[in-house]
């Protein structure tokens, strides 16, 4: 796994890592849906969903909530509401 | 499609508990992984389902 | 429960006006064989799965189609939301816009509205999974004549990864049904 300081990246960056990594763990969530019992899927599945909080935890702090119903938390004032919107970038 | 992921229809096998009309899809091993950057770009992360579509070799007729 | 994700599945970089293109790309937004009706269709038919496998595929794949709903209408904004009106008239997104403006909305290319019909869920594992193995096959053939028909490397580019994605559904619910398949066999025998 490529060592990263996700705090040096831009905006963009963080962005494009985190679909990157989240993209990899939808596929091994796939696969394991259909193959439970494959332990490397399994690690890989972990270990990618470890470095994908990460990656979102440095995102959220500083450009607020990716996701909210209590999923994540906001600073004042309530940030989920901001921009951009998906379509917006 | 390639070949671990094609549909097979078996129509005269040796095994006899193989019953019929029936369809069989290849189980996919988890064999490798494309680095994440190619996996996102290409739209999957397993080299094993990749399956390229070239849209120019369609060939003009007029 | 459904948890909403501010943030694309893949990355759409789209810088051009084109509404003709938005209109083809329709098709996959309200269309027979695009996401909506895929993401409908595997969320319905989940609760008649006898197999806790069958079920996780069916409800992951329906969730992440709606996700790729969501990348199909940015393209089809993307491509409009700056065009001006002499841009739209002449093309065949014009009469999308007599009646919805710029707003997408869940037609097919046509201007076909979607509809129910598009979808089928049976009290029947077995043509449930096979419905989808085709909607996969046909949603990828549908790209393809899509990317035939894109001239914007942002739209191409998108295409392909949605493209690509269907192929993986498809061994997906192959899978899904040598269980749901087994699982009937050894039922017999008990």
């Amino acid at each position: 796994m490529q060592e990263l300081d996700y705090e040096e990246l831009s905006r963009e960056e963080l962005k494009l890592q985190i679909q990157e990594l989240e993209f990899a763990v939808i596929e091994l969530n796939l696969f394991l849906d259909t193959h439970p019992t494959n332990q490397k899927a399994l690690m890989d599945y972990n270990m990618f969903s470890i470095e994908l909080n990460k990656t979102k935890n440095v995102y959220q702090k500083k450009y607020g909530p990716l996701t909210n119903f209590g999923y994540a938390l906001s600073s004042y004032p309530w940030k989920w509401v901001e921009s951009p919107w998906p379509w917006e970038e | 499609m390639s070949e671990l992921n094609k549909e097979m229809v078996y129509e005269d096998l040796e095994t006899e508990h193989i019953r019929l009309p029936k369809v069989y899809v290849v189980n996919q091993p988890y064999i490798d992984r494309f680095p994440l950057p190619e996996a996102l770009k290409k739209g999957t992360i397993f080299p094993n389902l990749y399956d390229p579509y070239m849209a120019k070799m369609v060939k003009n007729k007029c | 429960m459904w948890i909403y994700e501010k943030k694309l599945e893949y990355p759409v970089k789209i810088n051009t006006c084109n509404p003709a293109l938005a209109e083809m790309i329709l098709e996959q937004f309200g269309g027979a064989d695009g996401e909506l009706a895929a993401g409908i269709r595997y969320l319905t038919q989940r609760f008649v799965m006898p197999t806790k496998e069958a079920i996780a595929i069916l409800t992951d794949i329906g969730t992440e189609e709606l996700a790729h709903w969501e990348i199909i209408a940015t393209i089809v904004w993307k491509l409009v939301k700056d065009a001006p009106v002499e841009k739209i008239k002449g093309t065949p997104f014009e009469a999308h816009f007599a009646a919805h403006g710029r707003s997408p909305f869940p037609h097919d290319a046509a201007g076909y509205a979607w509809t129910a019909a598009f979808i089928q869920s049976k009290d029947d594992p077995i043509a449930n999974l096979y419905e989808d193995m085709a909607a996969e096959q046909k949603a990828r053939a549908t790209y393809e004549y899509l990317i035939q028909l894109s001239d914007d490397p942002g739209v191409t580019d998108a295409l392909s990864f949605l493209r690509e994605r269907e192929v993986v559904h498809f061994q997906r619910f192959g899978e899904a049904l040598m269980g749901v398949e087994e699982f009937r066999e050894t039922k017999k025998y008990h």
